[in-house]
């Protein structure tokens, strides 16, 4: 085989040494037709019996390897004065790829003889030094084609460069035409290949780089069944294009989160048993407290608002989860807050009563600042005492009424344990209302702000739910009612009456009245005073010793005590009619979830003051969700307040003055006043002392 | 037109021929006389949606890197084998472009450009925007889904499925900015209060110092 290469190669060599000159004629850099007469001869003669074998057509210098698309371009060599007919024989299908090893070499002397027109760039050679089984493919029809019709061939294929080929005679007589077969073949071949080479105008590449550099990488890699990935591997290898090839560093631990949470998931549709005591919890709970998310979802799509079907069943299978491990009495989906990094999914429970655990409490710190305070006045009264008294600390409510009347959990997503919300202090919310943070999603994340919050982020977030359920939990007018036995008329329970219970007698309300008027929605959760309760708590009602010590403090000082207006707010169940309105816009905006269906639709609120905040209702059913940042909306951008003022130190009195450092020119000024005025008075002292003498004198 | 209808502030209507109505002083001189007058601008909604669909395009819309390729011609195209960011490159900000024709190419310092890719790297990216901290990246489902969420233009969502060819944005919100960072307001202040005077006219200039200490909203009327 090699030897048989090598022979040929040197005959190619002597051929092309003669071809040179008459390659020159006629055409151009699909010279390879050209036809030679004498040295093809001698040529053809001797390759006709190794046609069997791969025509090693090529220059040693050439690369060897098998050329895929050499092929097409293989006569290209050989036909610089070799038409060869038989050329095309061993270009029939069936053809080894060991014929392509001579090809690519034969390539070489064309090229080297005009480099210039010849449409093959060196990157070819290059990117193709091997020749895969399918090249074999792509010989077969390019060489049944030439065997079948040169002639015609010559005449319909043109490639660009023989434009400027005067010699093209497809009327070019029959004798030679076994000469200028090949070359048709060969010309052919160089059309085909010159096609090939075109660049895309869109991308830059072109197919016969594309191919070659595929069946490199199918020959690296051999695949089996290549055939029947050659798609996914034409992909892949336009793919690399883009790709950077620096980072050869691979994450292994790509997917490991995804199976993290699918783990977590995958219990919660776990049935059953999760722990031992279950069997009897369920048998306590007559009344199933897990709410029917689903169907509120539902609902809520018609709307357009929600999470998507799979998130809230995720949802609904982990509320079913806190559901069976907490007493519960009853749950409701609250909403979804979003977070810079995580985001909340907030459940709102009541638990049964007598099972709620207890909190610490929080040491009332007004209590403690008071004692010290007149501790401080008994043992040192040198120090200039401070007239501050920080204002009495405002208890927060307990639970189960006013802004603690439920409790949230949260998590970060479903299937990730429930963590219960604390408590809020009116404190808190007070502050809430003067600041806007994100939220990270982390409970335990500080919430740096000004005015300082009391707290963290579970705390600043348990704020805005108690906010934001205070402003846009509605529902529509009847539902609730007030209990019979509550609130004697008479009594004005500071802030109101603060309990309801459903209406068994709801008999709904039209749809269509549910989004005309607003007057037919109500709040069911009570108004959050400036305060940040819902109860008014008087400050100055304090317990019986501190009243008095108080009193007294306030009567040393000539104080009188302070009238603190009640602050009020508008009563459970008021309609929504009520609200404020934002700079001209309606605080609600309600409409049809149809207009073309109206018998079907549901009426839809959506919340202007608190973007995020819905709730629908179907004149029966009735429900609220919130999804959001948690912010209230604003007209104008956040705006940090205004830092106060500094306090003054002490006030001027007369002991004590406050002036300015007297600078140095002041202060030598003043020096030599000084001075000088001594120098006065002395002189003034001799002169009076000489007065006197001359006094005594007399 | 951006700036003939920022003038408008609040909701949007839900009608596009709703007219707002802004009143502006502005100067008009007859003969000698210059004196302000009161003249009310009618703006319709549709100009006004226009306008700040447009400027949340060009702020917050934003494609993965790779999903489009520049030719050297200059024209860019859809990148048909994208094939999705890879799991070590989807939480990085600096995967994900602008949408926009690209401002701040030309100030890279060579070290950086050099480490561009040409065809790729031809608009901005999200890493260097203002404010800082202005997009949040999250994970859903696990790895499944990753969601950009801005705070530039709090409504703007982003959504991408790595290693597959998904991704896209939707804007479902109440059209308000959002508000700037520490760092930036003086910018903007800076910045608008330029737009005023050089616009040549007279208006009311709202004065607003922001930056921690001593904020005060004042009003300064110029003649």
């Amino acid at each position: 085989m090699e030897s048989s290469i090598s022979f040929h190669q040197e005959k190619e060599r002597q051929e092309l040494g003669g071809a040179e000159p008459p390659g020159e004629e006629g055409a151009l850099a699909a010279s390879p037709h050209e036809p030679e007469p004498p040295s093809p001869a001698p040529w053809e003669a001797e390759r006709s019996p190794a046609d069997p074998e791969p025509r090693p057509l090529g220059d040693v210098p050439g690369p060897r390897g098998p050329a895929p698309a050499a092929p097409p371009r293989g006569p290209s060599a050989p036909t610089p004065g070799s038409p060869d007919p038989d050329l095309a024989a061993p270009w029939r299908p069936g053809r080894t790829s060991s014929a392509g090893p001579g090809l690519d070499p034969r390539r070489r002397p064309s090229e080297e003889r005009e480099p210039a027109p010849h449409h093959a760039s060196p990157s070819e050679e290059a990117s193709f030094p091997w020749a895969p089984q399918s090249g074999a493919g792509l010989r077969g029809p390019w060489g049944a084609s030439h065997d079948d019709s040169p002639r015609e061939e010559r005449g319909v294929i043109i490639s660009p460069e023989e434009d400027s080929d005067g010699h093209w005679d497809p009327a070019l007589p029959e004798p030679r035409a076994s000469e200028e077969a090949p070359s048709m073949l060969d010309i052919a071949i160089q059309n085909a290949k010159s096609f090939l080479q075109n660049t895309s105008s869109k991308t830059g590449l072109n197919l016969y780089d594309h191919l070659a550099n595929m069946l490199t990488k199918i020959l690296d890699e051999r695949p089996e069944n290549a055939v029947d990935i050659i798609e996914k591997i034409s992909q892949d290898v336009k793919l690399a294009h883009f790709s950077k090839k620096f980072d050869t560093l691979q994450n292994e631990n790509e997917l490991l989160p995804a199976y993290e949470i699918a783990e977590r998931q995958r219990a919660l549709f776990l049935q059953g048993h999760l722990e031992g005591a279950d069997q009897e919890l369920e048998d306590e709970m007559v009344e199933n407290s897990l709410p029917n998310v689903m169907e509120s979802a539902y609902y809520f799509e018609q709307a357009g608002v929600g999470l998507g079907t799979d998130e809230t069943y995720r949802i609904f299978l982990a509320l079913k989860q806190l559901t069976d491990t907490h007493p519960i009495q009853r749950c409701r989906l609250w909403g979804k807050i979003l977070g810079l990094e995580m985001n909340y999914i907030i459940a709102e429970v009541e638990f049964r009563e007598g099972e709620e655990e207890e909190e610490v409490e929080e040491e009332d710190v007004a209590n403690e600042k008071d004692n010290g305070e007149s501790e401080a006045e008994d043992e040192e009264d040198e120090l200039p005492k401070s007239l501050y008294k920080a204002p009495q600390a405002i208890p927060k409510e307990e639970s189960r009424t006013g802004a603690n009347k439920y409790i949230y959990f949260v998590c970060n997503e479903p299937g990730r344990p429930w963590v219960k919300l604390p408590l809020v202090t009116p404190a808190q919310i007070v502050t809430a209302r003067k600041i806007k943070k994100y939220f990270t999603g982390r409970l335990d994340a500080p919430v740096i702000s000004y005015p300082p919050f009391p707290g963290n982020e579970s705390n600043y977030l348990r704020a805005q739910i108690a906010r934001i359920s205070a402003g846009t939990h509605i529902s529509p007018l009847g539902f609730y009612q007030f209990g019979e036995e509550e609130g004697e008329e008479e009594e004005e329970v500071e802030g109101g009456r603060d309990s309801f219970e459903e209406n068994p007698e709801f008999e709904g309300i039209q749809v269509v009245d549910l989004v005309e008027s607003l007057s037919n929605w109500v709040h069911h959760v009570q108004y959050i005073l400036p305060q940040g309760r819902c109860n008014w708590f008087n400050p100055t009602q304090k317990n019986e010793e501190e009243e008095e010590e108080i009193e007294e403090e306030k009567e040393e000082k000539g104080e009188e005590p302070d009238y603190i207006e009640q602050e009020v707010g508008p009563p459970l169940l008021t309609p929504i009619s009520e609200d404020l309105e934002i700079q001209n816009i309606p605080p609600w905006t309600a409409r049809l979830s149809s207009h073309f269906i109206p018998q079907y639709a549901i009426a839809v609120l959506r919340s202007n003051l608190w973007p995020g905040a819905y709730a629908f209702s179907n004149g029966k059913k009735f429900e609220n969700f919130y999804i959001g940042w948690g912010h209230k909306y604003s007209v104008d951008n956040y705006t940090p307040p205004v830092l106060p003022p500094v306090y003054q130190e002490y006030p001027s009195r007369s002991e004590v003055i406050e002036v300015d450092d007297p600078s140095v020119e002041e202060e030598q000024a003043l020096m030599a006043a000084k001075e000088a005025s001594e120098f006065v008075a002395e002189e003034i002292e001799e002169s009076e002392e000489d007065e006197y003498e001359e006094e005594d004198e007399d | 037109m951006v700036t003939q209808t920022d003038v408008v502030k609040g909701r949007f209507m839900g009608d596009p021929s709703h007219e707002y109505e802004h009143t502006e002083l502005q100067k008009v001189t007859e003969g000698e006389k210059s004196f302000d007058e009161e003249v009310v601008v009618q703006i319709k909604e549709e100009t006004r949606l226009v306008s700040i669909i447009d400027q949340i395009d060009r702020a917050v819309a934003i494609v993965p890197r790779g999903a489009l390729f520049k030719t050297p011609f200059g024209s860019t195209h859809v990148n048909r084998t994208f094939e999705g960011l890879s799991m070590s490159e989807v939480k990085k900000l600096s995967s994900y472009f602008h949408f926009r024709e690209a401002v701040d190419l030309k100030n890279k310092t060579l070290l950086e450009k050099a480490n561009l890719d040409p065809s790729l790297d031809f608009l901005d990216s999200l890493e260097y925007d203002i404010p800082k901290g202005s997009w949040s990246i999250q994970m859903e489902r696990g790895n499944a889904l990753v969601v950009l969420r801005s705070l530039l233009w709090p409504g703007l969502t982003f959504y991408h499925a790595p290693r597959t060819k998904n991704y896209g944005y939707i804007y479902v919100g109440t059209a308000l900015r959002g508000p700037p960072g520490q760092e930036t307001q003086s910018k903007a202040l800076a910045s608008g209060e330029l737009e005023c005077a050089t616009a040549g006219d007279t208006r009311t200039r709202l004065l607003a110092t922001a930056g921690g200490d001593n904020l005060q909203p004042s009003f300064e009327e110029d003649k």
